[in-house]
């Protein structure tokens, strides 16, 4: 086991330089150079300023000797300061970081509450009513529009009942709260960006689990179990439930992008001060630095959500151990 | 009579239609004997194995009549509870394909615990059943897995799993039709010996003759959905008294005779949802006439034990046109 | 045919039709300002009512349907080009430049794929034109790797060693013999990817980044609707109903192949 993470880590290295090019390669995509914006607020700014902006950002030399510097420094954590406020960009994305994987975590685990039973429990009634009203149901969860629920639920929930706030994590009186309401004060300004970053991924996570349990249904190790006697809830919920749930995990580790990359939309409606808002404020303000940080440290959620589930699978998998 | 299976009929579910694949079987199995049933892929037989302790599944298909009449009492009349007492603890199985029978995620230990009765001393009976198959090597490794055998290992284990409880009844389903030729006989071996030494009833089901010839004490042969000649293992082999029967022993090739070419039965068998009237033989038939296209044959008797559904076997034979061998 | 996938076709071509047919069934000039009549409630006349600059939200969202669904349709268009191509690379031709393709997928597969977008559109401008190469050039990567894994298995059959006995060339037997074969689950994906592409180009419109007014698009409808919240409903219902039915429509008709293919 020990040799299968490590190997697995290594490859990760090729993995993450993969990213650092790419993401180089999107911010010089565009025309012109990054220090345009700086100077176009300040028409006063003369060709010599520029220049000096320029050579102090090294952007005056060859690409791939800026890719170089720049990845010196990102190996050191030094992600460069943000155009928009001066501040380090690590900072920034750091502060953001825990709201946002907050939200992520808690999605995940609703997703799984709630999605695995919802597949299992279709599986086993394949064509009954039941199954077929969560197959609808589940369609429809695939299909709605994250930003048109957020702004649903904003208006009805939030503006309409008032039921929830639907703004930023913390009201305005936080600080007069004692630790527990503190607490109980921020769940309820995560309870709407939560719902709706889990909405989509349990149809997902539902559908692929009933699936799964489908096919695990029709081995013949299933049949042996029944012809032993062994009592339908042993059948369903010990054999068969183990094996279908392994592709499962797999999936859980890909929804890892997905749930970063809708964040930036919930984040804006929701107005919760996450990484998502932080790129999109980055992106419009063509704030480079926090762009690349943020690209970067997304793709490497990513990577570290994929090398978890990867684990995970192989711990609860017999047939890969051996494979080292 | 440990089993006895009474005008058993089974329906399978086709594309929004029923069709009867088990058309009115009878069979009857005595304690310590080895009845076989053979046929072709689809006949039938594999359904009436499952359909023994109702393992069909709904959506697949359903037993519409019969009565199975294990130790007196008619199974298809049980309650859940009653049946999953028969299934693996008095009725146990053995499927074609070792290793998808097994669960893959679980040890082999924890597989062969769940068929044992006695929930003590666990360790002592799973080292003893592991003798009995001829798995000691595996005594106390108890993380191996399924992937971790070979397939007539695996097999064994199978057969470790449905001795465990102590049957009465053990259901072979081509034990060893997905094993090489040489772990065939092993296994074959093993279950005779098994059968000798626990004075086992068993039901083999194969589409091969050679492989019951010597465990299985009477022979049934099927053919579309019936039994179409039953009887004691010699007199179906020295007196085959059905065309299907003899063309099934015909088509046996003879190590000896390496000349002759192979005598393969002509056509192939009928779709159940395709099944003429009168004889369903009738089609590949040598020795038909019109007659045999009229009705289909009841079960008469050759000699003492001996039945076939075929209606010019004896006069065939007084003719000589068919010979004894 | 299952009736919900049935259901999905039907949706797909309604909508197709009200794009195609749009001059024709819409009764107003999308882009003309009616100042009189500025928010006002779904009428007689005005049958899903008007937005803030008194337009005719019903005319709007039917150009806006074109606008979805071209640039669904050419998105996915531009996937499926670059991952069929590459795919049919990695796959036939295997060895390092077949593992350096997969390499590639799995660095891209490692971007929240929303993020890699909103930087690129951000960077260039937001015209039609760029969301639909950016779009493409980003969700190439699960067609490509099916269409690796049917070649692979497909390349190794008899057919292929015919082919190549009589000579036939490997750009041929790739684009005569082995992708045509090899499309059965690409269709699945180009479906789904579809839906996935109208999401994300309303997602844009609706962050201000993709379609920009006054070419209306449901996205930036929707944006609208939000900025106007509580005033007047229906710019927030139509739009995102709109887009909800589209990506329904599309994701049943996906399914429904799929399982068809699965028999």
């Amino acid at each position: 086991m020990g040799k299968y993470i490590l190997k697995r880590i290594i490859g990760l290295i090729g993995l993450l330089l993969g990213i650092t090019i790419i993401t180089f390669a999107v911010i010089h995509i565009a025309p012109g150079k990054p220090t345009d914006l700086e100077a176009q607020f300040n028409p006063k700014v003369s060709m010599e300023a520029r220049e000096r902006i320029a050579h102090l950002y090294g952007l005056d030399k060859p690409l791939h000797v800026q890719y170089i510097e720049w990845l010196k420094r990102f190996a050191r954590f030094d992600f460069g300061i943000s155009f928009m406020d001066s501040r380090p960009v690590a900072q920034k994305i750091l502060e953001r970081i825990p709201i946002t994987l907050t939200i992520e975590l808690v999605s995940i685990i609703l997703i799984l509450l709630i999605g695995i039973p919802i597949g299992v429990t279709s599986a086993v009634k394949e064509g009954s009513f039941y199954d077929r009203f969560m197959t609808v149901f589940v369609f429809i969860g695939f299909a709605v529009p994250t930003f048109w629920l957020s702004l649903i639920l904003m208006d009805f929930i939030g503006v309409r009942w008032g039921a929830l706030p639907i703004s930023g994590i913390k009201s305005l009186e936080f600080e007069k709260f004692g630790n527990f309401e503190k607490i109980i004060d921020v769940s309820r300004h995560l309870v709407l960006p939560v719902f709706v970053s889990a909405f989509g991924g349990l149809a997902g996570i539902s559908r692929y689990m009933r699936s799964s349990m489908l096919h695990v249904l029709k081995q013949d190790y299933i049949r042996t179990a029944r012809a032993k006697g062994l009592a339908e809830k042993e059948v369903l919920y010990k054999h068969a439930l183990k094996n279908a749930f392994l592709p499962v995990v797999t999936i859980l580790g890909l929804s890892v992008p997905g749930l970063i990359g809708g964040s930036v939309i919930f984040e804006s409606i929701f107005s919760i001060p996450g990484m998502g808002r932080l790129f999109y404020e980055s992106v419009m303000a063509r704030d480079y630095p926090v762009i690349m940080g943020v690209l970067v440290i997304g793709a490497i959620l990513t990577l570290l959500g994929n090398l978890l589930a990867d684990i995970s699978y192989a711990a609860v998998d017999p047939r890969i151990k051996l494979e080292g | 009579m440990l089993l006895q299976i009474k005008n058993l009929k089974i329906n399978y579910k086709s594309d929004n239609s029923l069709l009867e694949v088990v058309r009115g079987v009878d069979l009857v199995i005595n304690q310590g004997e080895c009845v076989s049933l053979i046929g072709e892929s689809g006949c039938g037989k594999t359904t009436i194995g499952l359909g023994i302790t109702k393992l069909i599944p709904e959506r697949k298909g359903n037993i519409s009549s019969g009565e199975i009449l294990f130790e007196d009492k008619d199974i298809l009349k049980l309650n859940p509870e009653e049946l999953r007492d028969i299934r693996g603890g008095k009725i146990s199985y053995v499927f074609q394909e070792p290793f998808s029978s097994l669960n893959p995620v679980f040890t082999i230990y924890e597989q062969i615990k769940e068929s044992l009765k006695e929930k003590d001393d666990v360790d002592n009976h799973i080292a003893e059943i592991l003798k009995s198959v001829g798995l000691e090597k595996i005594i106390g490794r108890k993380n191996t897995y399924p992937h971790e055998l070979s397939g007539g290992m695996q097999q064994r284990v199978v057969i470790g799993m449905a001795i465990a409880s102590k049957p009465g009844l053990i259901i072979l389903d081509e034990p060893t039709t997905a094993l090489d030729v040489t772990v065939q006989r092993q296994i074959l071996d093993l279950i005779t010996e098994l059968k000798n030494k626990m004075n086992l009833s068993i039901l083999f089901i194969s589409h091969d003759l050679r492989i019951v010839f010597n465990i299985a004490d009477n022979i049934n042969i099927m053919y579309a959905g019936k039994i179409v000649e039953a009887g004691p293992k010699e007199k179906i082999v020295s007196n085959p008294s059905h065309p299907y029967t003899m063309g099934l022993i015909d088509s046996i090739p003879s190590f000896e005779n390496r000349k002759e070419l192979f005598n393969a039965i002509e056509g192939r068998a009928p779709l159940f949802s395709e099944l003429p009237d009168g004889c369903k033989f009738y089609p590949r038939c040598k020795f038909k006439i019109d007659r045999c296209a009229e009705k289909e044959p009841e079960l008469e008797n050759v000699s003492g034990g001996h039945v076939s559904r075929c209606i010019r076997i004896k006069e065939l034979k007084s003719d000589g046109i068919i010979k004894d061998r | 045919m299952n009736k919900l996938t049935l259901f999905g076709l039907c949706i797909v071509g309604f909508f197709i039709i009200i794009a195609v047919f749009a001059p024709m069934i819409a009764p107003y000039n999308p882009g003309q300002i009616d100042i009189e009549n500025i928010l006002t409630a779904p009428s007689g006349s005005h049958i899903f009512g008007t937005d803030s600059l008194g337009r005719d939200l019903f005319s709007r969202m039917v150009y806006g349907t074109r606008i979805s669904l071209m640039v669904g349709f050419i998105a996915v268009g531009i996937a499926a080009m670059i991952g069929i191509a590459l795919g049919a690379i990695a796959g036939y031709y295997g060895k390092w430049i077949g593992a350096v393709i997969m390499r590639f997928i799995d660095v891209m597969l490692c971007f929240p794929t929303f993020f890699l977008i909103l930087a690129v559109i951000a960077l260039l401008e937001p015209s039609i034109i760029n969301i639909m190469i950016i779009i493409g050039a980003t969700s190439w990567m699960g067609i490509a790797r099916l269409i690796r894994a049917e070649i692979i298995s497909l390349k190794e059959r008899d057919f292929i060693y015919a082919e190549r006995a009589i000579g036939a060339s490997d750009l041929r037997i790739i684009v005569r013999h082995l992708i045509p074969n090899a499309m059965a689950p690409v269709l699945v994906s180009i479906t789904l990817g579809i839906a996935g592409a109208i999401l994300v180009e309303s997602s844009l419109s609706f962050l201000g980044i993709g379609v920009q007014p006054p070419t209306p698009s449901w996205g930036n409808i929707l944006s609208e609707g939000k900025a106007v919240m509580g005033a007047g409903w229906w710019m927030m219902l139509f739009p995102g109903l709109a887009i909800f039915i589209t990506v329904l429509g599309y994701n049943l008709l996906g399914e429904g192949i799929r399982e068809k293919l699965l028999r």
